[in-house]
């Protein structure tokens, strides 16, 4: 007599054979599945992108970093005030971004694009004011858990160098953008013998001369659409908050009348309101590369102020005082007394005809210019 | 003596095989959405750089002229937008220039409100129809007068341009 319980286990074991050869199989491709879900691998290209949206679009932000961040002693991150570029403590800055304003995607500033590419390898704890690849840079600009490396560079027209963070692009797999933008530069006035003499020239012989310049800044920031096409944009004002102010003063020792002096000699500046002297340490004279140090000091020629965005004149200050006058005092005291007998002299002075106007007209005023320029982002 | 009974256990083997091939391969197609180098990505590096050089072009350099857009389209000097956007575009921070081929037409409203088009720039290259090509436009005020427009007068006009790799 014979059963068929053997045939039974034998048609098991032929489909148990199949279900474990199908499922080691599948196991096996398992790992090879999972490579392309690490997340940090596949978006390069969106963490590359997002880079350059905040570079680009983004006017970056003051503030402390983190909770919990690293901050040097004696950093006080409850007055932090002003825009990011214009803080001398780093650990004050809560992202970066390149943009003008908001409103001007595309337009970079140059004092942040200056500020973002002060940058070393080395972290010095002592050193507040540059960036230390990567670390800063990943907190405020690429973010993420994902300790990225990665390459910004910034290439303007007109200048020779391309301006460059962080490693060598690798050559394999990484996340790349390009994005096209402009920068905007910085406003600068030449008053020069022509503009002297036709109004800021006194005619009378006199021991001390003053001269003033007058920012009025609710008209620089309230009324920008000073061209002729009625253009309202951001991207062409001048902000003396935010931009550098250049001051060249020129032909100084052609002045001089009836004498013939050669050199005067500059007592003070002072910004007013509040008649507060400005350091002398943004004070150029003659051509020379390092500032004057102290005043007073004898002057051939040429004086050049040249005011950092944020550093003398500040957001605060233009809404406490929106009429900034700066006042140069020169003093003429040694003339030649065999002139006409008189001990001054013709030369540099507002007293009669007004204060020399630093604001939109073209004549006046260089007004700021946008550099056409391409910025790069890889991250890998 | 033969019957049937061992069969399922086999059935049931395959179709368990079955299935798992089925969920692995469903998970493949699943994830290759995400792979880097899909073609969506460089549509969108590409659309990105058109917008950019277009919005730079339609700025002007500073507060008192017009943008180089605008006189562009005004005096339909097509060279003068090949050679600037060409620059803008294919500009990069490393040595050497990228192969970003492009046209650009231009829409107007026409007396009878209808709307037409005439080319900016002729094709910089053939489009052989493999190509993942992106369009980007621009709005732009021109003072001008069309051939078949009313009289010459301030008018928005629109500025296509469509861009493909080589």
């Amino acid at each position: 007599m014979s059963d068929n319980c053997g045939n039974l286990s034998v048609d098991f074991l032929a489909g148990f054979t199949i279900f474990i050869i199908a499922f080691i199989w599948v196991a096996t491709m398992i790992p090879g599945l999972l490579i392309g879900l690490q997340a940090h691998n596949i978006d390069y290209d969106a963490v590359a992108y997002r880079t350059g949206v905040i570079l680009v679009e983004d006017p970056g932000a003051a503030g402390k970093v983190i909770p919990g961040a690293p901050c040097y002693s004696g950093s006080d991150v409850s007055t932090v005030s002003g825009p990011w570029e214009s803080q001398s403590d780093k650990c004050h800055i809560a992202r970066f971004g390149l943009a003008v304003s908001k409103d001007t995607p595309g337009i970079l500033d140059e004092n942040k694009v200056n500020r973002f590419f002060c940058w070393t390898v080395s972290a010095d704890p002592n050193d507040r004011e540059k960036f230390s690849y990567p670390i800063d840079y990943q907190e405020r600009a690429i973010f993420g858990d994902y300790p990225y490396r990665f390459n910004i560079s910034l290439e303007v027209a007109g200048e020779e160098r391309v301006r460059s963070i962080g490693d060598v692009i690798p050559d394999g797999n990484y996340g790349y953008i390009r994005r096209d933008v402009q920068i905007k530069g910085s406003s600068n006035a030449t008053i020069n013998k022509t503009i002297i003499q036709t109004k800021y020239w006194s005619k009378e012989n006199v021991t001390t001369d003053v001269f003033t310049i007058h920012l009025n800044c609710t008209k620089l920031l309230g009324d920008i659409r000073h061209s002729p096409h009625q253009v309202d944009y951001r991207g062409y004002q001048i902000d003396p908050g935010l931009d550098n102010i250049i001051i060249n003063i020129t032909d100084l020792n052609t002045l001089h009348y009836p004498t013939s002096k050669t050199t005067t000699n500059l007592s003070s500046i002072t910004i007013n309101p509040g008649n507060m002297p400005l350091g002398a340490q943004y004070t150029y004279i003659d051509g020379n590369a390092t500032p004057v140090g102290t005043l007073p000091s004898n002057v051939m020629s040429n004086i050049s102020l040249v005011f950092p965005a944020g550093r003398v004149i500040s957001d605060s200050m233009e809404v406490a005082n929106p009429q900034l006058y700066i006042t140069l005092t020169f003093k003429n005291t040694n003339p030649d007394p065999t002139i006409n007998g008189t001990y001054g002299d013709w030369f540099l002075n507002s007293s009669m005809s007004g204060p020399f106007e630093y604001d939109y007209n073209m004549a006046n005023v260089t007004q700021p210019q946008l550099q056409n320029g391409v910025l790069e982002v890889a991250v890998w | 003596m033969v019957n049937t009974e061992g069969q399922l256990y086999t059935i049931e083997g395959f179709a368990a095989a079955l299935i798992m091939l089925m969920t692995a391969y469903l998970v493949v197609n699943a994830t290759s959405i995400y792979t880097p180098g899909d073609t969506h990505i460089s549509d969108m590096q590409l659309e990105v750089l058109g917008s950019d050089a277009l919005a730079m072009i339609n700025t002007a350099p500073n507060g008192t002229s017009e943008s180089p857009l605008q006189t562009i389209v005004e005096t339909n000097d097509g060279a003068m937008f090949g050679q600037i956007f060409n620059n803008i575009v294919n500009n990069r921070t490393n040595p050497g220039q990228d192969h970003i081929q492009f046209m650009a037409n231009v829409s107007y409203v026409k007396s009878d409100n209808t709307v037409s088009s005439t080319t900016l720039l002729n094709k910089t290259r053939s489009l052989s129809g493999g190509e993942h090509a992106v369009r980007v436009s621009e709005w732009v005020i021109v003072e001008k007068k069309f051939p078949d427009s009313d009289s010459l007068r301030k008018r928005a006009v629109l500025v296509e341009v469509l861009l493909w790799r080589d």
